[in-house]
């Protein structure tokens, strides 16, 4: 099922940055600078990387182009997360909260044992 | 880079799997004063001042035109586009905030692995026409058809030598970042 969320997850650190900073409509380079200010400066995002991920996910359908571009230079064009982008960017963070849950239920558990 | 303007060409056999390499070359070249103009097989250098310069190489075919993009990434990002040879893509930079080009592990191997890709149609390629028996009664065609297999057959060596090359160097990427995202882990708790 090509538009099962799901199907895409889980997603790479990189990746779900990207996906989350695409909210609201981006070119490339305001990208590398909201996924560095997402993450405190953290995660630094390489334009090989991005390109990368960025061909990858227009492949997906996760994101489009908006068909804007910044009015200095139409090189820069503007991307955007599709409906099914934003579902996967909410179920990975599911995924991964009920994860934490169960990581810590079962380490809390394991120490009373003890 | 003030280019006194002179110019230096050096042959230079180019491994992909150990492009790593051409790059600590390209950046030993930029510290004695010679910048990369052109590459390929013929490497051409200009002369300038002797500076400190990353350079990367990057691997992805296609034609330059529908690469405006990714050009115009590298360049917001601090990367000079200096040349491109053969769907290898080279930039580098003397600002030392630039950040890497590749900077997760996936993505590098991607690079990696569209390589192999090429490498193994070259290959199947090479493989079906060195299948092929030419049938032929004429003596001159048939000693030409020989050497012909005797080439063909280098080139198939030398393309499965490089598929292996690129596919171990995957791997040792692969363990790298298994052993990154360890280190990492341990970091944070």
């Amino acid at each position: 099922m090509k538009h099962d969320p799901m199907s895409f997850l889980p997603l790479t650190e990189a990746t779900f940055l990207i996906l989350a900073s695409l909210a609201s409509p981006k070119h490339g380079y305001a990208i590398m600078q909201e996924v560095s200010a997402l993450s405190g400066g953290a995660q630094k995002l390489g334009p090989g990387t991005l390109y990368g991920a960025l061909t990858k996910l227009l492949d997906q359908e996760l994101i489009r182009r908006t068909g804007e571009s910044s009015g200095e230079d139409e090189r820069r064009k503007h991307y955007v997360l599709t409906a099914l982008g934003r579902r996967v960017v909410e179920c990975e963070c599911a995924r991964m909260q009920s994860l934490s849950e169960l990581g810590r239920k079962a380490l809390a558990a394991k120490g009373e044992a003890q | 880079m003030n280019q006194s303007g002179k110019t230096r060409s050096v042959f230079r056999f180019f491994f992909a799997w150990q492009d790593d390499q051409e790059e600590k070359w390209l950046e030993k070249m930029a510290r004695q004063g010679w910048h990369l103009v052109r590459g390929g097989i013929v490497f051409r250098f200009v002369e300038g001042k002797p500076g400190e310069f990353r350079y990367r190489l990057d691997y992805r075919p296609g034609s330059n035109r529908s690469l405006e993009e990714y050009f115009t990434l590298f360049a917001d990002s601090g990367w000079e586009h200096v040349c491109s040879f053969g769907g290898w893509h080279c930039f580098r930079t003397g600002d030392a905030s630039a950040p890497e080009v590749f900077t997760d592990v996936d993505s590098k191997v991607e690079k990696y692995r569209r390589l192999l890709m090429l490498l193994l149609v070259f290959l199947m390629a090479s493989l079906v026409i060195l299948s092929r028996s030419p049938r032929s009664s004429s003596s001159v065609l048939y000693e030409f058809y020989a050497w012909a297999k005797v080439v063909q057959s280098c080139v198939v060596v030398l393309l499965g030598y490089a598929a292996v090359r690129v596919y171990l160097h995957i791997r040792r990427l692969r363990r790298k970042a298994a052993e990154l995202t360890r280190r990492s882990v341990e970091g944070k708790c």
